[in-house]
């Protein structure tokens, strides 16, 4: 009886656990304010992944794409990156100097639904905001955009159109 | 036609103007705008306001001095114009203050400071000796007075999280004194209990937070009679039954954050939040409102207009007044942040959003905090532009 109460219990919290949406496992997410060092230490951009406790479509992404093993290698070597919960308290500071919460760097940045995703410049600079559930395809595609430096010259769309998966 | 004319003038005349919220001139709080000076009104519950004895106070914290720091400005109720910014905090760094009038012009204060919540008493002659709230690691205090006395509700870690306690104060001159803490709680602590707000009702306190416990964050209200042993926790948000996400099977919530409480100290509580349940424009603001002292909200409200229904919603504030409840928040409806108010006037109906001078326009205007205090509403809010940021404040009447 006690051997099955604790497989339940068990059971119970990695039930909860799956249903958190922190960020996906295996990968090396930051605090911002530590990724954004980072970033600037080695000159790479940052891959910024807007979460929230309990976020059905962050817990769907994190299922459908981030488990893919190739854009967890490809997304790891090409960014720094860094999970923000959009409801947190925890602190960290921008590079302005300013602290800030990480709900708030959420106002700041207008993020209004979770997941979001962010390709930022090594400095902080926003390159593409990208909300709401993505396939790994999408990832794929966004990285193409931003690491092959066409956002520059070219809104996504347009680099998609002329330069299909 | 000229009867006609002449009847349709004393149509217009014999009826009741319809009277509404009427604000005097903004007031700079925080002194001149700075480059890199950034001040926040935050605190728990948005309890940056208070009066009493005819003083107003007002807390924020900015980096005037280096580092984050906790400081406050008074005002008398009858006359334009702030005192210089005094600084409460001591330590290396302090965030989220919220404060409590007293009476007889003497204020409470309450923040963090290097991890751990303390306290201090002010007035414009005087300020006590920093005490400490707890000494563990903690957090986000929020504080009301009460028929039976002080209390303050604020965040303890336990292991991971932290786990709401409360504790009744005392005050003999300019020293507060803390009694023992208690978890509001009784449950063992297994995920975060967030952002509390505490008001005083003719029975007792009413006490709303965020609590992660289900896997999601739900808004949960609770109610006590001496503020030591609290009522089983109730939901405060409802839950849509439906939903693509849901009938996915995917996450539990729709997303409810920073509720904030006020009340008449008797037995209206209005509580307003960010509700994300449709969730393609964000956060909106949603409300409830009690009137038996907290111990049930009715179904909830969306305070907001549809002016403001494609844009994410930030940072509610609520005030109880004999002219009805009245919310503010802030939203980039006219591309940067701007401060909005709605009224709820009787029933259920809200009135359109409206804003005041000052607290819209170029920059942004953002974090405001609300107070009703002698035939007067009281609202400060963050404004930031080039040259800087500074807090504000406006008064408003009923007329």
């Amino acid at each position: 009886m006690k051997t099955t109460t604790r497989l339940f219990a068990l059971a119970a919290l990695l039930l909860t656990t799956l249903v958190h949406a922190d960020p996906p496992s295996g990968y090396a997410f930051l605090p911002y304010d530590q990724g954004l060092r980072q970033a600037q230490a080695s000159g790479k951009k940052i891959f910024l992944y807007f979460g929230r406790y309990g976020c059905a479509w962050c817990d769907k992404t994190n299922k459908e794409s981030f488990s893919d093993a190739g854009l967890k290698q490809l997304y790891s070597a090409n960014y720094v990156l860094v999970y923000v919960d959009a409801e947190s308290g925890t602190r960290l500071s921008l590079p302005s100097g300013e602290r800030i919460t990480e709900m708030e760097l959420g106002a700041r940045l207008n993020v209004f639904a979770t997941p979001v995703f962010l390709y930022l410049e090594p400095d902080g600079t926003t390159i593409l905001k990208v909300p709401g559930f993505k396939t790994v395809q999408d990832f794929r595609d966004f990285d193409r955009y931003v690491s092959g430096g066409h956002y520059r010259k070219m809104k996504l769309l347009e680099f998609l159109a002329e330069n299909p998966s | 036609m000229r009867r006609l004319a002449t009847a349709l003038l004393g149509l217009t005349l014999a009826l009741p103007l319809q009277a509404e919220w009427v604000f005097a001139d903004f007031e700079a709080v925080s002194g001149t705008p700075q480059a890199k000076l950034f001040p926040h009104l935050e605190s728990a519950g948005r309890g940056n306001l208070a009066a009493g004895g005819g003083q107003l106070a007002l807390v924020w914290e900015d980096n005037r001095d280096g580092s984050p720091q906790v400081y406050a400005a008074l005002r008398d109720l009858g006359r334009t114009g702030f005192s210089a910014p005094r600084r409460l905090s001591t330590g290396a760094e302090a965030y989220e203050p919220v404060v409590l009038g007293l009476g007889e012009g003497r204020f409470l204060a309450a923040f963090e400071q290097d991890g751990k919540v303390v306290m201090r008493v002010f007035s414009a002659a005087a300020q006590g000796p920093l005490a400490t709230l707890d000494a563990a690691a903690s957090a986000q205090p929020t504080l009301a007075a009460g028929k039976v006395g002080l209390h303050a509700v604020w965040g303890r870690r336990d292991g991971r999280f932290l786990r709401l306690v409360s504790a009744p104060l005392t005050v003999d001159g300019l020293k507060p004194h803390a009694g023992a803490a208690r978890a509001v709680d009784t449950s063992p602590a297994q995920d975060e209990q967030l952002y509390a707000s505490l008001v005083a009702t003719a029975g007792g306190y009413a006490l709303a937070w965020e609590d992660r416990r289900a896997g999601h964050t739900r808004l949960l209200t609770a109610t006590s009679s001496d503020g030591r042993k609290w009522s089983e926790p109730q939901p405060l948000n409802e839950i849509p039954r439906s939903g693509t996400a849901r009938e996915l099977g995917l996450g539990r919530g729709p997303g409810v954050t920073r509720v904030c409480l006020a009340g008449d100290g008797a037995d209206t509580v209005a509580a307003v939040w960010m509700d994300k349940r449709d969730f393609l424009s964000g956060y909106d603001i949603y409300a409830g409102v009690s009137t038996d002292g907290g111990a049930g909200f009715g179904a909830n409200e969306k305070a907001q207009d549809v002016f403001g229904a494609e844009k994410p919603q930030w940072h509610p504030a609520v005030a109880v007044t004999p002219h009805g409840v009245v919310a503010a928040w802030d939203d980039p409806r006219d591309d940067s942040p701007d401060i909005w108010l709605a009224a709820r006037a009787g029933g259920k109906d809200w009135s359109d959003d409206f804003t005041l001078d000052g607290a819209r326009g170029t920059g942004s205007q953002d974090n405001p905090a609300l107070l009703w205090h002698g035939g007067r509403l009281h609202l400060a809010w963050v404004h930031r532009d080039e040259q800087g940021g500074q807090v504000r404040y406006a008064q408003a009447r009923w007329e």
